[in-house]
């Protein structure tokens, strides 16, 4: 047990500090511990969940090549209710850190019940959840991934959505998909991977990689500062 | 493409927070805090151990230094 992380989610909890970032040789575990024992979930949130801001270089998709993944690290298998609960936290997510409107697509192999089975199922109760706790926010589900960013497929799959073709927020009905999902757009497309980045917590708090360098440490400072300035407003 | 990273740096400077790195012993932690003061990102708090592991260090080096200061007449 580390008493560095501890007294340092301390202070983040007693207002000395506004964020904390750790991991570089401690664990996940080791870093979320003290975070949700101390921090705890933001008010109005259930779970805390990862994601990642990946910029690719096709302007084409999302806000300009660039896209928000979530779940990619942390709930392995989140229900409906939970699914709901990383879409509108995303959401936010996207908001805090590209200053636009979300575009949320809840992902399945299934667009607008095209297919049948319980992933597909699972995606359309998050759906309709989400709509009932967020009513404002442009949510759609159950998209393919290409029904979500290409409009020309939105147009025959799931014509009238505001959000199919135009997507700038993906989330995964799942861990394993989320994760390959993730890993998958950073090998084949080159894309630049910003991740994990916790949401949910009360205070900004977030997991280094132990592989990782001085230069991704910088990276993460600047990005889970930028996440204080948005827990004042 | 570090757009994303340069727009971040951006706005943490604009209005600067304080971070905790707890793991201030580390050297890649040691070099990144340097680079973030530098550049004006944040803000850092880095407590350098808990008082148990300073102990630790602490009795470990007197060790040493007790070592260093046996005179080799009185070695085995």
């Amino acid at each position: 047990m580390d008493d560095a992380t501890y007294f340092g989610t301390m202070m983040v909890k007693m207002g000395d500090a506004d964020g904390l970032v750790s991991g570089a040789c401690h664990s996940t575990a080791n870093t979320l511990r003290p975070a949700l024992q101390i921090l705890k979930t933001a008010p109005g949130t259930k779970l805390v969940s990862a994601f990642f801001i990946m910029c690719t270089d096709k302007p084409e998709y999302g806000e300009d090549g660039t896209l928000l993944f979530a779940d990619c690290g942390l709930n392995i298998n989140p229900t409906a209710d939970e699914l709901s609960e990383i879409a509108i936290a995303s959401a936010a997510s996207w908001r805090t850190y590209m200053g636009s409107d979300p575009k949320v697509a809840m992902l399945s192999f299934s667009t607008k019940g095209s297919a049948k089975g319980d992933v597909p199922t699972k995606v359309q109760e998050a759906t309709e959840l989400a709509h009932q706790k967020a009513p404002e926010l442009a949510l759609d589900g159950d998209l393919q991934l290409d029904a979500s960013l290409v409009p020309e497929v939105a147009s025959l799959k799931a014509p009238g959505s505001t959000v199919a073709g135009h997507a700038n927020v993906l989330v995964f009905p799942d861990l394993e998909s989320g994760n390959i999902g993730y890993k998958l757009v950073q090998r084949f497309a080159g894309a630049e991977a910003y991740g994990p980045i916790l949401q949910g917590i009360a205070k900004p708090v977030n997991d280094l990689s132990r592989g990782c360098s001085a230069d991704d440490i910088v990276g993460v400072v600047a990005i889970t500062a930028v996440q204080a300035q948005m827990a004042d407003k | 493409m570090s757009e994303f990273l340069d727009r971040m740096k951006a706005c943490a400077k604009a209005d600067r927070k304080t971070i905790v790195l707890p793991e201030g012993e580390d050297p890649r932690t040691i070099a990144a805090a340097e680079k973030i003061v530098a550049e004006g990102l944040a803000n850092l708090v880095t407590p350098r151990s808990s008082p148990s592991s300073a102990r630790r260090r602490a009795s470990r080096s007197s060790r040493r230094a007790s070592r260093w200061m046996t005179p080799p007449t009185s070695a085995p």
